[in-house]
């Protein structure tokens, strides 16, 4: 039995479309002549991690963007909360990878926090006081003052997380936001990021080519099939929470996971 | 220390030779007294036209010239480049027109600028103007067009408004080439106010020159040039300051 | 899309031509396009327009051409001898914040009205931008390369003529360039403030006639003749520097 005939389909959930944040309808994407993703069709539940992963060409960055409202889908829908998605909004955060790009470097780390508070309208006299709280849950606290450039990579992608935080969005996604970490800085944000996933009970989409971050963060990890891109595959994680960097990673159902994960991706790379 | 004294006298030496040496010079009478004065003559010019006033006098007419032609130049410049630099269509359609008139001599603006205004203070102002209102407008356009596009993805995550996006995203990722543009603007002001001045021969520091000139004092000529050169290195000075104030997160 | 840029000259063309035809409109100072289109055409046809460009032409050149001959060997000089470059600082410090205008009056003086009095202000324009490159050309050359001629014993001026100079053509290329682009603009302004001759006193003559269609069909033809100038040296680095990946980067 490969990976590609197990298609566990989830029965409707208690209530039923109250708790899907995002959902992908039949979606397809070509830029030009090329197909980028096909016949996608996506559920995210509230309060769950769920991570993409594929090989390369796979278009799990561009089923990203598409869900943020970046770019349009050419069939098929995107629906927020019951909404179609046409544009990027306040209530679907991104979180990108390149976070060297994406922060403001000439604002300090408060600036660029305060950022989503100051286009929401929030007054003055609170956004110090939120920043710093946000600051704290990242692990940050005491860089208020401090520029960007001044901080490391996994800093400098904390203070992105504390950003889109502030946004108090609906929906977190995350566009292979670890990749250019190196690994130990990667697993301790990976524990950071379920910390406060727990705490906020977050909905996050995590898109990452890391097949066992996949695993490790995820509630449901989706395997997308390349050229073109289509879901191949949506497996259930059921490993306990919390997760541990040691215990987690040498459970043998995650060993399970991962090799006939592994090998789906190598079987799809060679397409 | 000594390493600081060294340097300071490396630098201070020739210049010192050179002085010494021309004062010789003219002093045996080796020098063309018509046009190459002494430098203690152009020394005592210097302290009587300050002393006088009239070297104030003549600067702070230049300079007022210079303030308002080139902060009206530089308004309008920016303004004009965020919208041009913003705008996709806007800068397809007017790029080829701007890079055409971009090596324009700004000087050639002036005769036309008489027959509109006669030789007037207007004049002046409105070549200045319209003469650096060019590398103003080509540096905002420059700077906008090249702002990083992942903050405008954010922008758009944070559904800001355009004129949020301009004035907290777009101004300060452009400032390096807005301010570059305000200080070659700032440079041609200069230029074109003195041009300008020679031509309407109304005061300031370019009809004084040009007066020292056609009545053969030397010494006022070569003071009035010195001044004119300090002018130009004390507006460059501001700029820098303002360039460093603005980028004082870059040094940190 | 190219085409696309051609619009809105065209448009103004037309608008100011409409304009020109209403009563309110100042034609003694603005005229109208046909009315500048013909100056221009007659000016040509008389000799007059080329006549005054060959004049400013020749300043331009003169001058460039004395700034690069003192400029390129005392940019190489403080470029490579790091003891002349701090001794060179004080004088070019004071010297480098005159504006060339500035120095017309001083020039006047020295030669008169004409073509040597223009060509020496132009050359003390021109000399910043060539000796700023010719520095920078001769601290960028190889150190190998710096090595290799003191090993074999040349002299510091064979060291120039054999190594610096080819070494550093490209780049010296680059600054004729903006040389020549800071030469043009200096000739003809030095023509508009003072000196009778070459475009810019062609325009200030028309002025004076109260022709502001020639004014500006001169102003026109200055832009064109500066865009020609530039295309033409631009294509030329091209063609020279075909090797270099960085030809054609400045555009």
């Amino acid at each position: 039995m490969t990976l590609a005939t197990i298609r566990l389909q989830f029965p409707p959930a208690q209530d039923s479309s109250g708790s899907i944040q995002l959902k992908v309808s039949k979606a397809g994407l070509s830029i030009g002549a090329k197909r980028i993703l096909q016949d996608i069709d996506l559920e995210v539940r509230k309060g769950e991690v769920l991570c993409l992963i594929g090989p390369s060409g796979s278009g799990k960055t561009s089923l990203l963007r598409m869900m943020g409202g970046f770019i349009s889908a050419s069939e098929g829908m995107v629906l927020a909360q019951g909404r179609k998605v046409v544009a990027p909004s306040r209530r679907i955060a991104f979180v990108f990878q390149d976070y060297g790009r994406a922060l403001l470097p000439w604002r300090t780390v408060r600036g660029n926090i305060e950022l989503p508070l100051e286009a929401r309208g929030t007054p003055r006299a609170e956004r110090a006081a939120i920043s710093e709280r946000l600051l704290d849950q990242v692990g940050l606290a005491n860089t208020s003052n401090v520029y960007p450039r001044q901080l490391s990579g996994g800093m400098q992608q904390r203070v992105q997380i504390a950003r889109t935080l502030a946004q108090s969005p609906d929906v977190l996604l995350m566009d292979e936001p670890f990749g250019a970490l190196d690994a130990m800085t990667r697993e301790a944000l990976q524990d950071e990021l379920l910390k406060l996933a727990a705490i906020q009970n977050m909905t996050i989409v995590f898109v990452t080519h890391d097949l066992e971050e996949a695993i490790y963060l995820g509630d449901r990890v989706v395997a997308l099939g390349a050229n073109p891109g289509r879901i191949a595959a949506v497996v259930d994680v059921d490993l306990p929470r919390p997760r541990n960097q040691l215990t987690t990673r040498e459970d043998t159902r995650f060993l399970a996971l991962r090799h006939r994960l592994r090998a789906f991706l190598t079987e799809e790379g060679r397409k | 220390m000594r390493y600081a004294a060294l340097r300071f006298i490396e630098t201070t030496f020739l210049p010192a030779i050179v002085l010494t040496l021309w004062q010789f010079a003219w002093s045996k009478g080796w020098l063309p007294r018509l046009f190459l004065p002494a430098p203690s003559e152009i020394w005592i010019s210097l302290t009587r036209m300050v002393q006088s006033g009239e070297l104030l006098l003549a600067a702070s007419v230049t300079g007022w010239r210079l303030l308002v032609g080139w902060l009206a130049a530089s308004l309008l410049g920016i303004a004009l480049g965020i919208a041009v630099g913003s705008s996709r269509i806007g800068h397809r359609l007017l790029s080829p027109t701007l890079e055409f008139i971009r090596p324009l001599p700004a000087s050639a603006l002036i005769p036309l600028l008489i027959l509109a205004m006669g030789l007037t203070d207007q004049m002046i102002v409105a070549v200045i103007a319209l003469g650096s209102l060019w590398p103003v407008l080509l540096g905002t356009v420059a700077g906008v067009r090249a702002v990083e596009p992942r903050l405008l993805e954010v922008a758009a995550g944070l559904e800001m408004s355009r004129s949020r996006v301009t004035t907290r995203i777009a101004l300060p990722a452009a400032l390096p080439d807005i301010l570059a543009g305000l200080r070659l603007g700032l440079t041609l002001a200069l230029v074109l106010c003195v041009v300008a001045e020679m031509i309407t021969m109304s005061g300031g520091l370019g009809g004084q020159i040009l007066l020292a000139s056609r009545n053969f004092r030397a010494a006022d000529l070569f003071a009035g040039i010195f001044a004119i050169g300090a002018t130009g290195l004390v507006l460059d000075l501001c700029i820098g300051a303002v360039e460093r104030w603005c980028f004082r997160w870059r040094r940190v | 899309m190219r085409a696309l840029g051609v619009v809105p000259p065209v448009l103004f063309l037309v608008a100011w031509q409409l304009c020109s035809w209403s009563p309110a409109f100042p034609i003694q100072t603005f005229s109208n396009p046909a009315e500048v289109v013909n100056a221009l055409l007659q000016s040509i046809w008389d000799g007059t327009l080329l006549r005054a460009t060959a004049q400013t032409f020749q300043t331009t050149f003169c001058g460039l051409g004395l700034a690069i001959v003192l400029g390129v060997p005392f940019g190489f000089l403080v470029g490579s001898l790091p003891r002349a470059n701090r001794a060179a600082v004080g004088v070019v410090e004071i010297l480098r914040p005159v504006p060339a205008v500035a120095v017309i009056p001083l020039a006047l003086l020295m030669f008169g009205f004409g073509s040597s009095m223009e060509s020496a202000v132009v050359a003390f324009a021109a000399f910043w931008p060539v000796m700023v490159i010719a520095r920078a050309a001769a601290r960028a050359v190889d150190e190998r390369l710096i090595e290799v001629a003191r090993a074999l014993e040349f002299n510091t001026l064979e060291r120039f003529v054999k190594f610096l100079f080819p070494a550093a053509l490209r780049q010296l290329f680059v600054g004729f360039r903006l040389g020549l682009g800071v030469a043009l603009v200096v000739a003809v302004t030095v023509e508009v403030a003072v000196n009778p001759q070459g475009l810019g006193y062609s325009m200030t003559s028309a002025q004076a006639a109260l022709r502001p269609d020639q004014v500006i069909a001169l102003l026109v033809w200055i832009g064109l003749v500066g865009w020609t100038v530039n295309a033409v040296v631009a294509l030329a680095e091209m063609r020279l520097f075909r090797w270099d990946p960085l030809s054609g980067a400045h555009r």
